[in-house]
């Protein structure tokens, strides 16, 4: 009992593949998952063995927030296909509930560092991708 | 003035082209290249083929001299952003104007720092609320920004605590709010004092921004408990 009022509450917002991905890491390392998604359909990206909860609905939308949980959740992380949706969503999260612990994934460079000057924690796969990519060619060179 | 128009759908097209017949500078920012075409033949040379939601095209537009940024797109979180770039990005003077479509994000907005906010469902709305002759409501008429003010309409529901009493004993001034007009009937009264508010009356007054949830608990609601000296 101890144990489990220990796990980390995480909310997932978008089931591609990166979501997906994510929320099967985080469920198999023992953390309580919720992930959410605008389509039903998203969610057979996820593992079978995935022990989290799925929720379908818009996360913009404040009811739907708090029916995943977010007032008791320790960690919102955004991954939609959206930029724009990615850092609203994470901004409710910060700054209308206070979740602890927030992190936004922004494809556009510049946004992402806007964003992150403004407090908000944000991932630009771009640039990670791309200097991952650089790295590569140089090892392989 | 030098205004930029986020969003060139059916709203960011008509409200540029009225800016435009009215002698402002308009620049407007169209995300989709075959849209941004249709309204450069409208409009002239004054639509960018490129996302608002980019800094470095709000850049381009001209956003450092911009006295007005209007996030118009039909979708909020592209509002959002494009508003909280230009705060980032804009001069000290510039007003931005966020439009949002599900009434329920101007909570949300104003949050995350938006002030200024169009709802066309809440315009709609207000105008039902106006026309329940029996039931108290408020028109928000116009924000004077500047000034840290609002023109905003009261109807008074035949509960409401405002009503029977003559205005002096209301001491709205001291709840930041400055009565301009009354109007019974259609027309405009006389301020005095003494004058007693009645059902249906219109009351025009300049509010505090800060201050309007108050102001209106104080005239519109009859739960509403206030001192009345």
């Amino acid at each position: 009992m101890s144990d489990r009022s220990r796990r980390k509450y995480v909310i997932v917002v978008g089931c591609g593949r990166v979501g997906a991905q994510l929320a099967n890491l985080l469920d198999a390392a023992g953390d309580a998952v919720v992930i959410v998604d605008r389509s039903a359909g998203s969610f057979k990206r996820l593992s079978p063995d995935f022990g989290g909860s799925t929720m379908v609905g818009d996360a913009k939308n404040s009811r739907l927030l708090e029916r995943a949980g977010i007032r008791s959740a320790d960690a919102l992380v955004t991954a939609t296909q959206g930029d724009n949706t990615n850092i609203m969503i994470a901004q409710i999260a910060q700054r209308v509930y206070n979740v602890k612990q927030v992190v936004a994934r922004c494809y556009d460079p510049v946004r992402s560092d806007a964003y992150a000057a403004l407090g908000l924690r944000t991932v630009c796969p771009t640039r990670v991708g791309a200097q991952m990519l650089r790295d590569a060619l140089q090892d392989s060179g | 003035m030098f205004i930029i128009v986020c969003g060139g759908g059916t709203v960011g097209y008509h409200l540029a082209q009225e800016l435009l017949d009215r002698g402002n500078e308009v620049v407007v920012l169209e995300k989709n290249p075959v849209r941004a075409r249709e309204l450069h033949a409208e409009l002239g040379g004054v639509v960018l083929a490129h996302d608002a939601c980019e800094g470095r095209w709000l850049g381009e537009a001209g956003v450092k001299r911009a006295q007005l940024v209007c996030a118009m797109t039909g979708h909020d979180e592209d509002n959002l952003i494009i508003a909280q770039l230009a705060m980032m990005l804009a001069g000290e003077n510039c007003r931005i104007i966020a439009r949002v479509n599900d009434p329920e994000n101007a909570a949300v907005f104003r949050t995350l720092g938006i002030t200024e906010m169009v709802s066309a469902t809440d315009l709609v709305l207000s105008m039902i609320e106006r026309d329940v002759s029996t039931g108290g409501g408020v028109v928000h008429l116009m924000r004077l920004q500047e000034c840290g003010h609002e023109l905003v309409e009261f109807r008074f529901a035949p509960e409401s605590r405002a009503l029977s009493r003559p205005l002096r004993e209301l001491k709205l001034t001291d709840h930041g709010c400055s009565v301009c007009a009354v109007i019974r009937g259609g027309k405009i009264i006389p301020l005095e004092p003494d004058l007693e508010l009645e059902v249906g009356d219109e009351l025009v007054a300049l509010v505090e921004i800060d201050r309007f949830d108050e102001v209106r608990q104080y005239l519109i609601d009859p739960e509403f408990k206030v001192e009345i000296s």
